[in-house]
């Protein structure tokens, strides 16, 4: 498979795994073109869809971490962490009730429920793509839910979950 | 949950002007490394050049990146698009190396998990004519650093210009993996030009026994030979007297080079029961491309009925994606272990020109496995 064929295919993936570790959509655009531009200096070859997209996914989260870690990348962290930022403020929109709500959980919990809940991934395939144990995987998908339960107050969670 | 999820999740895309940029980026970043690409031959053109070396219709194509028309002309593609995917993968060498009396001018490597193609042309001394039939190399190494069972087989293009000094060659390694990143060992030596078959049989059979009589003569003893059919005495004749009409060119050239084409096999991860009254295997993978197709197989010895013919002159079908049908005999690698009970079977199936149509699926012992895209 060409690179435009893969773009077309995963780019939209690509960008919310960045976005879910971020909740930023500039990062995530920026996260999108190095992940893209990265596999034209290493092409592809798995056999399945689905393996592709694993590993583009699996490939996100770490150009996600080396984004984190570089020197400038914390200096902007700091910066927004003065103020709210804009795209917590699109989230008190009334579209959203979630996403405001997982912006706040700590990253290891977004992505677990992330990966099964919008991208259907067992415990065990989500294991294997972000290199995690299984019972952790299943323990980290339980907090998570639980903290959702409790950010959203028993009843809200009810009638919306 | 998993709806709520979903929903606002649909929400979060990025913004179409990104989506520009990134299109944008892509196409600048692939067209430097078609630049990149670009430059070894400008090298190896100037240097052609300088060496006064006439070079005409082999190997300057332009269209469809770098690739000469011999690989287009040996494998029968016609459709751009299958030159185009053809180009995407080929590496590209333009490495000319010298040695005594020519030099040898590596061009192109494509292949897949299967088989790897090496075309590269034979430039004689200046005014020397190459116009034979065909041509041969008598010492031949071109290996590739891996480990593993292969076999290779070499020969001449059909030769557009009969008046020059250069001929072309292909050379095929069926190594049953893939040789993509392998160094490949290249060595030949004393290239031979004949006008037909027959005298190429005549002149090798005259090499085998005057090779006998060079051994019966140091006092060996050969299994199968009687030393007294043979006039030890007679002075050996040159080659030249006895074959005046064979054209000699003498010897040897060896590099080496990385094989970094791209494989142009798809690896689909089957898993499959293959079944038959007399036998239960699995089908593990199978690879697919326009040049060929291969069978990953693993079975237990216990669920095989004569185990020795396992494999052998099996019917391969394929189906494409048009209907159309192709039926042919395979061959297979088969190793098992009577300690483990454990075997494997390796098909291969090579096309005889490259495909230009897609496969739906590959039927092999009447089971047949529909490609995932067609599912």
């Amino acid at each position: 498979m060409n690179i435009e064929e893969i773009v077309k295919k995963h780019s939209d993936t690509v960008y919310k795994v960045a976005y879910n570790y971020f909740f930023n959509p500039h990062d995530a655009e920026d996260i999108q073109q190095t992940v893209f531009l990265n596999l034209l200096k290493q092409p592809l070859h798995l056999a399945t869809l689905e393996e592709e997209k694993a590993y583009l996914i699996r490939m996100t989260i770490n150009a996600c971490h080396n984004l984190k870690k570089s020197a400038w990348k914390r200096k902007v962290f700091f910066l927004e962490q003065q103020g709210e930022s804009s795209y917590e403020q699109d989230f008190l929109n009334e579209d959203y009730i979630l996403l405001p709500l997982l912006q706040k959980l700590p990253r290891k919990y977004r992505e677990v429920l992330f990966l099964h809940y919008y991208e259907d991934y067992s415990v065990g395939e989500i294991g294997i793509i972000l290199q995690r144990k299984p019972n952790l995987i299943s323990t980290q998908l339980k907090r998570g839910k639980e903290k959702l339960k409790l950010m959203l107050g028993e009843r809200k969670y009810e009638e919306f979950i | 949950m998993k709806n709520l999820f979903k929903q606002e999740w649909d929400y979060i895309v990025p913004s179409q002007e990104s989506q520009d940029v990134l299109w944008q980026k892509l196409q600048e970043h692939q067209d430097i490394e078609q630049k990149q690409k670009k430059s070894p031959k400008k090298l190896a053109t100037a240097l052609l050049l300088t060496a006064s070396i006439l070079f005409t219709s082999t190997v300057l194509a332009e269209d469809f990146g770098e690739l000469s028309e011999d690989i287009f002309d040996f494998f029968s593609v016609t459709q751009g698009e299958r030159k185009e995917y053809l180009s995407n993968g080929a590496l590209i060498l333009n490495q000319l190396f010298e040695g005594e009396n020519g030099s040898i001018y590596l061009k192109e490597v494509i292949g897949d998990e299967n088989i790897t193609y090496i075309f590269y042309d034979f430039i004689a001394e200046e005014g020397t004519v190459l116009d034979k039939k065909f041509y041969l190399f008598e010492d031949q190494q071109i290996l590739g650093a891996i480990s593993g069972s292969s076999s290779s087989s070499s020969y001449s293009l059909e030769d557009d210009d009969k008046t020059d000094n250069v001929v072309s060659f292909v050379t095929i390694l069926d190594y049953r993996v893939s040789l993509e990143g392998a160094t490949i060992n290249f060595s030949v030596g004393d290239l031979y030009g004949y006008d037909d078959y027959e005298q190429n049989y005549e002149h090798i059979r005259w090499r085998q026994q005057e090779r006998y009589k060079e051994l019966l003569r140091a006092g060996e003893t050969i299994s199968g030979i009687n030393a007294e059919d043979y006039d030890l005495e007679a002075e050996t004749p040159e080659e030249w007297e006895v074959f005046p009409d064979i054209q000699a060119i003498y010897g040897n050239w060896t590099t080496s080079f990385t094989a970094d084409f791209k494989s142009y096999s798809k690896l689909y991860k089957i898993n499959d029961n293959i079944e038959t009254p007399d036998l239960k295997m699995k089908l593990k993978t199978m690879s697919v491309s326009p040049l060929s197709i291969g069978l990953e197989i693993e079975f237990w010895t216990y669920l095989i009925d004569n185990l020795h013919n396992l494999g052998k002159n099996q019917i391969i079908r394929i189906t494409f994606t048009d209907g159309t049908t192709l039926e042919e005999e395979t061959g297979a690698g088969l190793s098992y272990s009577t300690y483990t009970k454990r075997g494997s079977l390796n098909v291969t199936y090579v096309f005889p020109e490259i495909l230009e149509k897609e496969i739906y699926s590959v039927t092999y012992y009447g089971n047949e496995f529909v490609l995932e895209e067609y599912k």
